[in-house]
């Protein structure tokens, strides 16, 4: 007879209280190193949230806010979580890339066009973005001359999303290795001339993906993407926007010669939370801001509740 | 300031590491996942660094994102950011031992897995973190009394399951360790 906690316990990979994680192998301290290169954001980007308010499909463009009932649910994630999920079950069946098929199907294992240039590096295809504002119709065309069912959009996102994934999903077996993206070379910064967007594909993946790369946008466009305005790089950075009463916020907004939209946040059971259109005139300088999202270069939406709650609505576990 | 908010933070990245790794090499179905939760888990504590408590309540605190950051993963966000084929090497290395290596297990784990996410979760808090009540209500930002219940009620599921499945077991056992106070 066992009991009920020694049957969970027999079920860990990693022993309890092993301790098997080295901080001082030779994969943790380039690890600190890299992320601590960053420079830390005094307040945090929206990211993690067990239910973001949505990174999927941002706010539209269109201003004022939309009259949208209380479908804004957060977290509907149009992406393939159960498919990413499966997919580590297919790792055993992997069938062999399209750049080793031998069979005369006419896949090329490099490409390019006048939009993206793809090469097969390793286990995985590396597209660069040699024109960001090309139509998605070249990128497809250039992942189709590898034997890749893939489609990109490259769209515009704040400063702080540029070169990152906005939005992804996969379909069918292969690419177990997962989606990327980044700049080359390695890390440079996309104003720097030279340094282009990439995003890489794992060449088992047999299915179809598609994703959705944050460029920098041109003045004036809406972000795609939904960042918190106060993250490193953004209209707000450096503020302490969570938590802090509407008045406070707007009069940083002033400072920095900013536009001020609103939404209200409606928590939800479960943890989850809605978003509801609202109007400068109907906020008091004493409701409560929980995060404020950058909208476009020079314009905020400031996130708020009529009363101050004990945790972040946004966030809320 | 700079200099003691980097000092800070590598002193707990040094003090939390393993565990952090163990936690989602755990949950991971692949060592690339699990690092991927592992990088993302203190690029994240390192951006929120100014939040972190510092001391004992950082580890809870270092669980709750991760848990947070795996929940994204699994909905398929991807971030590589930090990752390095040293750190993918090092998880590969605790993906050694296949968990459910004997027809009893794996009956045990199938049962586990007809849990919810939120049983499953405080169940391994307990057996996998071997943490207690207070250190689960901080990860999980509930009380230590809805802590009680969610436990409670996660065991008889669990219990449940096991009956339905055959396998033998003590419906009344303690879940915490010995000399955890509850």
């Amino acid at each position: 007879m066992k009991d009920v906690e020694a049957m969970v316990r027999a079920l860990a990979r990693v022993e309890p209280g092993a301790g098997r994680g080295r901080p001082a192998g030779a994969g943790a301290p380039p690890l600190l190193a890299s992320i601590t290169a960053e420079r830390p954001g005094p307040a945090a980007a929206p990211y993690p949230a067990v239910e973001p308010y949505p990174a999927v499909e941002p706010f539209p463009a269109a201003e004022p806010f939309p009259a949208v009932g209380p479908a804004r649910r957060a977290g509907r994630l149009r992406r393939i979580g159960p498919a990413v999920a499966a997919v580590g079950l297919l790792a055993a069946a992997v069938v062999l890339g399209p750049s080793l098929l031998p069979d005369g199907r006419g896949v090329a294992t490099s490409y390019a066009n006048s939009a993206v240039e793809i090469r097969l590096e390793g286990d995985r295809y590396v597209a660069r973005i040699k024109d960001p504002f090309a139509e998605s119709a070249k990128y497809t065309q250039a992942f189709e001359a590898v034997g890749l069912d893939v489609d990109l959009l490259v769209v515009p996102v704040s400063p702080s999303g540029a070169g990152h994934l906005v939005q992804i999903g996969m379909k069918g077996s292969g690419g177990e290795s997962g989606l990327g993206s980044g700049t080359t070379p390695a890390g440079c910064e996309l104003r720097e001339p030279g340094c282009f967007l990439t995003v890489e594909v794992p060449a088992d993946l047999t299915g179809s993906a598609w994703l959705k790369l944050g460029r920098q946008a041109r003045p004036g466009e809406t972000y795609q993407n939904s960042a918190s305005a106060a993250a490193t790089g953004e209209d707000l950075a450096g503020v302490k926007v969570q938590g802090v009463p509407v008045g406070t916020v707007l009069a940083e907004v002033q400072d920095r010669n900013l536009t001020a939209l609103f939404a209200l946040v409606v928590p939800l059971e479960n943890d989850s939370h809605t978003v509801e259109p609202l109007t400068a005139a109907e906020v008091g300088d004493d409701w409560t801001v929980w995060d404020v999202e950058a909208v476009k270069a020079g314009t905020v939406r400031l996130m708020v509740t009529r009363e101050h709650l004990p945790n972040n609505p946004l966030y809320a576990d | 300031m700079d200099d003691e908010r980097l000092a800070g933070f590598e002193a707990v990245y040094r003090e939390t590491y393993s565990r952090i790794a163990d936690y989602a090499a755990r949950r991971c179905d692949s060592p690339q996942d699990a690092a991927d939760v592992v990088a993302e888990t203190f690029a994240v504590a390192w951006r929120r660094t100014d939040e972190m408590p510092r001391g004992e309540e950082a580890m809870p605190w270092l669980y709750g994102v991760a848990r947070r950051v795996l929940a994204n993963h699994r909905r398929g966000e991807v971030r590589r950011q930090a990752r390095s084929a040293e750190l993918d090497a090092e998880m590969a290395d605790l993906y050694g031992a296949d968990p459910e290596s004997t027809v009893e297990l794996r009956v045990i784990g199938e049962a586990f897995r007809t849990l919810s996410e939120e049983d499953r979760e405080v169940l391994a808090l307990v057996a996998w973190e071997e943490l207690d009540r207070e250190e689960i209500a901080a990860v999980l930002g509930l009380s230590r009394n809805a802590v009680r219940i969610r436990l409670h009620r996660a065991r008889r599921r669990f219990s449940g399951a096991l009956t339905r499945a055959g396998v033998r077991h003590t419906a009344e056992n303690r879940l915490f360790p010995v000399g955890r106070s509850l």
